[in-house]
C-alpha cells in the first residue's frame, strides 16, 4: 500500500514542526526519513501512525484518506525506539494482544503468534517477560508485535539506536530481509546516515520540518541538490564561492582559488554557490602536480589512521579545513604535522551547489 | 459533505477542550478555590453585624397585624409597644453597624451616610410609633410603613473591605505569642525530624544490615498516631506518674538500704518531667512526624544515579566531604517536601501542645475562637487566623516551590548505588540507634494500647486490672464513631482516586495549559492546616446553595474535606506510577489497534494500579487520624472516632478514648503495610 503526504503541516503551540510537507512512498518500498533530531522526521512518522493529527493537509493510504482516523483503525505496525514491550505481559501476549482487534478466532492465535516469532527467530520464548529478554531479543518481539497483525505499513522509530554496535549492523540486515521477503511498504525513521544508505530504497532528508531532498541512497550520495544535504550525507569538503563562468565546466571563484568543476542544475555566472569536493576523490602530493584540473596549496594539520583509510586534515591559510583520505595506507608514507601538500582533485569531483 | 466537515470539527474540539475533565476543575473550584477565596474575603471586610433586632420588626410586625384582624385589641397594644422598642434596638445596631464600616480601609462616608439617613427615619418612626401605641389601628398602618422601611434598610451594603482584623492578629500580643510559638515549634522539629529522618533514609538505602527491611517498614509506623490519645500514650508510660517514674519510685524504694544516697537523690528529683513542657512537646511531634523526612528523603536518596558520586569520588571528594556536597545537595527536593510537611504538622498540630500543658499555639486558639458562638469578634479573628495560616503556607510553599513542584523530575532511569553490608560494631550501632529510635516511637502506642484494656491504672507501673469494657463499649454500645469514620474514609479515598488519577494524567500525559495551574494547587492544599480549611469550609458552606440545607450541615461534607485534604497524596503517586510507564506503551496498545478504554483497561491501568491504590491508602491511614478539619466541621450524629476520642477525653473516660485510639492505631498500621507491600511493587514507589 502506497502513503502519500499532500501538504501536510504540524503545529505545536506556535512551533511549526512541519511545514507543507508533500510526500509520496511507494507500495512495497523501505523508505527513510533521515535528519538531525529536531528536523521533524519523528512527528511525520506519527502523524503517518496517527498519533498526530495534522493541522494541514491529507494523508493517503492507498485511496484511503487517513488523517482523521485514529492509530487504533490504521491497520500499520510500528517499532518504538525504546521497543515499548508491555512489561506485565509475557513475549505471547505481547505479540497476540492485537489479534483480538483483528476479529481472528482466538483457535488461530497460537499459530499467528508463532508465524509472527518465527520470523524473526524468537520461536521458544513465549512464555518469557519483557524483563528477562536482551535489548536485541526485546527489539525482536517488538517487530513481531508489529508484524503479527499482517500490517499495510511498518513504522520503525529508531529501531537500532538503543542496541550494541556490534549486533546492529545484523539487525539492520534482519529487517531489511524481512522487509523485502514480506514486501510490505515501510517507513523508517532514522539519524543514522550509514543505516539510511545501506537498508533504504529511498531516503527522505528532513531539516526545519521540511523535506529537503528525496532519492536513493546513490542519488543523495553523488547528486546532493542543496548544501545541506552534500554536507549531512557522507563526508565532504564544501567550500562556498561565486560562479565565474558557464562553458564546458563551471569556474567557480573562492576563497581557495579558481575552482573548476560541474553541475546537475543550471547555473549562471555570478550566483553564489558551493562547491562540494569528497576527500575520496582527493589526491595528495607533496609536489605540485601538473595533470590534475584543481590543486590547493597548504599544511598537513592532523592526521587520522581509520585503518583502512588514513585521513589527513589541511588547515588552508584562508582558514578552510579540508580532508582528503588514502585508500590504502600501508603503501603511503605518512606525511608530518605541517607538511606542504597539495590537494588535488578532477572537475568531475568537483560539484557546483547553487545556494 | 458539509455534515461530515462539522462532525470532524466538533470531534476535534471535543479531543482538545476534553470535557471530561470539567467536572474535576468544577470540584476543585467549588471545594478548594471557593472556600479560599471565601476566606479571605471574611477576613479582609468589615466586623459582622447582626441584623436580628430589625427582622423581629418584620415579624413583630406580622403579629400586630393578626391580633389587630383577630379584634385583639389589648394585645395588640402590647405588640406595638414590643415594636416600638425593637425599633430602637434598631438604631442600636445601625449604630454598630455605622461603627463597623467606620473601620474599613476605604472611606465609606456614602454608605455611612445611608445608613444615618436609614436610622434617622427608623428613629422617627419609633417616635411615631411610641404615640400611637394605644390606637393599634393606626399603630398598624405606621408599622406597616416601619416595615416597609426596614426591608429596604436590609438591601444596603452590610460590609466593605478592611485590613482591621488582618492587622488586629498582628497587633495583638496573644496571638502573636502564639504565631511564635507555633513557628518556633514548627521549625524545632523541622530539624530534629531532618536529623533523624535523614540518618534512617541513608541507613536504609546505603547500608545492609540484619533486619534491614523490617526496619524499612517499622520506620514508617509512627505516622499512624491518632490525635489527642498518641501523645496521652507518651503521658501514661513518661508521665508523672507513668510507667517509669514509677519504676524509678519503686527503684528508689528498693535502693533505701542499698545505696541510701541513691535513693534519697532519686526521692528528692522524683517525677522526672519527661514531656511536660517544650522538650517534651518537641519529643512527641519528632517522634511522630520523623517519618516524612525519611520517606522522602529514601526516595530522592535512592534514585541517586552512583556515576555521580563516582564522579565526585574521583575529583578526590569522599566521606563526609562527598556526603555534604553531593549526596545531601542531590536529596533536597525530597527533603524539602517532607520538611514542608513536617513544618505544617507541627505548626498545625492543636492537641499535643494542650496535652502537655502548654497553651497559646495558634491552630488551638483560632479552633477555640471558632467553636465558640458568643462572641462575635472573637469568631471573626478566628477565621481571619485561619486566613493568615493560609497565607503562612502560601508563603512556605513559594519558598519550597522550586523543590516541591511534581514536574521536572528527576531521570527515572538510574543505576543505584550499592549498599554496603555493615559489619561489626557499626552494625551493632545501626541496630542500637534503630531500636531506641522504633523504642521511643512505639512508646504512644505501648501507652493506649495498655490505657484501652486497663480497668485501674494509677500509681503503678502497670495496670492493675484488665478489662475489654472499653472496647464493648466503643464497638458494641456507641459503633458510630467507627462506622462512620469508615464510611466517610472509604468515600474519601473514592473521591480522591476519582478526581486524583485524572488530574495526574493531565499533568503527566496531556499538554494542557491548566497543568501548571493543578500542580500548583494540589501543592497548596497538601501544605494546608487541616484548621485552616476547616475553618474555610465552616463559612463557605454555611449558608444553604442549591439545597435548602447548608452543605455545612450534611454529613457528605466530611468526606469532601478528607478527600480534598489528602488529594495530594493520591495525585503524587498517580502522578510517579504514570511517568514509569512509557508513553509509548500507549501508543504500542494503539498501533496494534486497541482504541482509548481499551488501552487503559489492558496497559495503563495494570501498570498504574498499585501506585494508585499505594497512595490512596495513605490517603485513607492519614484520613482517619484526620482530626482538625473533621472536629471543626463536625455534625452531631455523624461524630468520627477522632472526634469520639475528644469526647471520650473531655468526658474523663479515658479508657475508652484510648480503645478508640488503639483500634486507630490497628487499622493504620494495618493499612500502612498494605501499601508498603503495594508501593514496593509498584516501580514508581509512594513518593515517585
Amino acid at each position: 500500500m502506497d502513503i502519500r503526504l499532500t501538504g501536510v503541516t504540524k503545529r505545536f503551540k506556535n512551533v511549526e514542526a512541519l511545514s507543507r510537507v508533500d510526500l509520496h512512498i511507494r507500495d512495497g518500498e523501505l523508505f527513510t526519513l533521515l535528519g538531525p533530531s529536531g528536523c521533524g522526521k519523528t512527528t511525520t512518522l506519527r502523524l503517518i501512525a496517527g498519533f498526530y493529527v495534522p493541522n494541514e493537509g491529507k494523508i493517503m493510504f492507498g485511496d484511503r484518506e487517513v488523517q482523521e482516523i485514529p492509530t487504533s483503525k490504521r491497520n500499520i505496525g510500528m517499532v518504538f525506539q525504546n521497543y515499548a514491550l508491555w512489561p506485565h505481559m509475557t513475549v505471547y501476549r505481547n505479540v497476540a494482544y492485537g489479534l483480538q482487534f483483528k476479529k481472528a478466532p482466538k483457535s488461530e492465535w497460537p499459530a499467528m503468534v508463532n508465524e509472527a516469532l518465527a520470523k524473526v527467530g524468537l520461536v521458544g520464548y513465549e512464555a518469557r517477560y519483557p524483563g528477562q529478554l536482551s535489548g536485541g531479543q526485546q527489539q525482536r518481539v517488538a517487530l513481531a508485535r508489529a508484524l503479527a497483525l499482517n500490517p499495510d505499513v511498518l513504522l520503525l522509530d529508531e529501531p537500532l539506536s538503543n542496541l550494541d554496535a556490534k549486533i546492529r549492523g545484523s539487525v539492520r540486515a534482519e529487517i531489511r530481509k524481512l522487509q523485502q521477503s514480506l514486501g510490505i511498504t515501510t517507513v523508517y525513521v532514522t539519524h543514522d546516515q550509514e543505516e539510511a544508505l545501506t537498508l533504504s530504497d529511498r531516503i527522505g532528508i528532513m531539516c526545519d520540518g521540511k523535506l529537503v531532498q528525496i532519492g536513493t541512497p546513490h542519488d543523495l550520495y553523488e547528486k546532493p541538490s542543496t548544501r545541506f544535504v552534500a554536507d549531512f550525507i557522507g563526508t565532504n569538503n564544501l567550500v562556498p564561492g561565486t560562479v565565474e563562468a558557464v562553458g564546458e565546466d563551471i569556474t567557480v571563484v573562492t576563497e581557495l582559488g579558481t575552482i573548476r568543476g560541474f553541475s546537475h542544475s543550471a547555473v549562471k555566472p555570478g550566483e553564489k554557490c558551493t562547491v562540494a569536493f569528497r576527500p575520496e576523490n582527493v589526491e595528495v602530493h607533496t609536489a605540485q602536480p601538473s595533470l590534475q584540473d584543481n590543486h590547493i596549496h597548504g599544511k598537513i594539520g592532523f592526521a587520522s589512521y581509520m585503518g583502512n583509510t588514513l585521513r589527513y586534515e589541511m588547515e588552508h591559510p584562508a582558514g578552510v579545513l579540508l580532508k582528503a583520505d588514502i585508500k590504502n595506507p600501508l603503501r603511503h608514507e605518512e606525511l608530518g604535522w605541517g607538511s606542504d601538500v597539495y590537494f588535488s582533485f578532477p572537475k568531475s569531483a568537483a560539484l557546483v551547489i547553487p545556494d | 459533505m458539509s455534515s461530515g466537515k462539522t462532525m470532524i470539527g466538533f470531534r476535534r474540539w471535543l479531543k482538545a477542550s476534553n470535557p471530561w475533565v470539567w467536572p474535576i476543575y468544577l470540584f476543585l473550584l467549588v471545594f478548594v478555590i471557593f472556600p479560599l477565596v471565601r476566606l479571605f474575603v471574611d477576613s479582609f471586610s468589615t466586623a459582622d453585624v447582626q441584623l436580628s433586632a430589625l427582622n423581629e420588626v418584620v415579624l413583630t410586625t406580622d403579629l400586630l397585624e393578626e391580633r389587630v384582624r383577630a379584634g385583639e385589641m389589648e394585645g395588640a397594644s402590647a405588640v406595638a409597644h414590643d415594636i416600638t422598642l425593637q425599633l430602637n434596638r434598631s438604631i442600636d445596631v445601625i449604630d454598630r453597624m455605622m461603627e463597623a464600616l467606620g473601620r474599613a480601609t476605604f472611606s465609606q462616608d456614602e454608605l455611612i451616610a445611608k445608613w444615618r439617613n436609614a436610622q434617622d427615619r427608623v428613629a422617627q418612626e419609633a417616635a411615631v410609633m411610641a404615640e400611637l401605641q394605644h390606637d393599634p389601628e393606626a399603630a398598624l398602618a405606621e408599622a406597616k410603613e416601619a416595615r416597609a422601611l426596614i426591608q429596604e434598610i436590609k438591601r444596603l451594603p452590610r460590609q466593605a473591605f478592611s485590613v482591621k482584623f488582618f492587622v488586629d492578629v498582628f497587633r495583638d500580643r496573644l496571638y502573636m505569642k502564639a504565631l511564635s510559638n507555633s513557628l518556633l515549634l514548627g521549625f524545632a522539629t523541622v530539624i530534629t525530624t531532618s536529623i533523624i529522618g535523614f540518618t534512617v533514609a541513608y541507613l536504609l538505602v546505603r547500608y545492609d544490615f540484619p533486619g534491614r527491611k523490617a526496619f524499612s517498614f517499622l520506620t514508617t509506623v509512627p505516622i499512624v498516631m491518632p490525635p489527642l490519645v498518641g501523645v496521652l500514650g507518651f503521658i501514661f508510660i513518661l508521665g508523672r506518674g507513668g510507667t517509669v517514674n514509677e519504676l524509678f519510685y519503686q527503684l528508689a524504694e528498693g535502693l533505701e538500704r542499698s545505696w541510701p544516697f541513691m535513693s534519697n537523690w532519686l526521692y528528692d528529683h522524683l517525677p522526672f518531667n519527661f514531656v511536660y513542657g517544650w522538650h517534651g512537646l518537641l519529643l512527641v511531634e519528632t517522634c511522630h512526624l520523623f517519618p516524612l523526612i525519611t520517606l522522602n528523603v529514601l526516595d530522592s536518596l535512592s534514585k541517586i544515579d552512583a556515576s555521580l558520586e563516582e564522579a565526585a569520588e574521583s575529583v578526590g571528594s569522599i566521606g563526609l566531604k562527598r556526603l555534604f556536597d553531593v549526596t545531601i545537595p542531590l536529596t533536597i527536593p525530597g527533603f524539602v517536601t517532607g520538611a514542608l510537611l513536617v513544618f505544617i504538622g507541627a505548626f498545625a498540630d492543636f492537641a499535643a501542645p494542650m496535652v502537655v500543658g502548654l497553651t497559646n499555639f495558634i491552630a488551638p486558639l483560632a479552633y477555640m475562637d471558632i467553636q465558640q458562638f458568643t462572641d462575635r469578634h472573637l469568631f471573626k479573628m478566628g477565621i481571619t487566623v485561619g486566613a493568615v495560616m493560609v497565607v503562612l503556607s502560601i508563603v512556605f510553599l513559594l519558598i519550597a516551590k522550586k523543590y516541591v513542584s511534581m514536574k521536572d523530575y528527576s531521570t527515572l532511569s538510574y543505576r543505584a548505588v550499592e549498599r554496603k553490608p555493615l559489619k561489626g560494631k557499626w552494625a551493632a550501632l545501626a541496630l542500637v540507634f534503630l531500636i531506641l529510635l522504633l523504642l521511643v516511637s512505639f512508646i504512644p502506642y505501648i501507652g493506649v494500647g495498655l490505657a484501652s484494656f486497663a480497668r485501674s491504672w494509677s500509681m503503678s507501673p502497670l495496670p492493675t486490672s484488665w478489662t475489654m469494657v472499653h472496647y464493648e463499649k466503643v464497638l458494641l454500645y456507641a459503633p458510630g464513631y467507627i462506622i462512620n469514620t469508615f464510611q466517610f474514609c472509604i468515600l474519601a479515598i473514592i473521591m480522591c482516586i476519582l478526581i486524583g488519577v485524572p488530574v495526574s494524567w493531565i499533568m503527566a500525559r496531556t499538554q494542557m495549559r491548566t497543568r501548571g495551574a493543578l500542580d500548583v494547587l494540589t501543592m497548596l492544599v497538601l501544605a494546608l492546616p487541616g484548621t485552616a480549611l476547616g475553618i474555610a469550609y465552616i463559612r463557605a458552606f454555611n449558608n444553604p446553595i442549591l439545597f435548602s440545607v447548608p452543605l455545612a450541615n450534611i454529613w457528605i461534607i466530611l468526606p469532601i474535606v478528607l478527600a480534598v485534604r489528602r488529594l495530594p497524596y493520591t495525585v503524587r503517586s498517580s502522578y510517579s506510577s504514570l511517568l514509569v510507564v512509557h508513553r509509548s506503551m500507549e501508543e504500542a496498545a494503539q498501533s496494534v489497534g486497541a482504541g482509548g478504554m481499551k488501552t487503559f483497561k489492558d496497559i495503563t491501568f495494570p501498570l498504574i494500579w498499585k501506585g494508585v491504590l499505594a497512595g490512596a491508602l495513605f490517603s485513607f491511614m492519614t484520613s482517619i487520624q484526620e482530626s482538625a478539619a473533621t472536629l471543626l466541621l463536625s455534625i452531631p450524629g455523624w461524630e468520627t472516632m477522632t472526634m469520639g476520642i475528644f469526647t471520650f477525653y473531655t468526658g474523663g473516660t479515658h479508657g475508652d478514648a484510648a480503645a478508640l485510639g488503639f483500634i486507630l492505631i490497628v487499622v493504620g498500621v494495618i493499612t500502612l503495610f498494605a501499601m508498603n507491600r503495594l508501593s514496593s511493587a509498584a516501580k514508581g514507589g509512594l513518593f515517585g
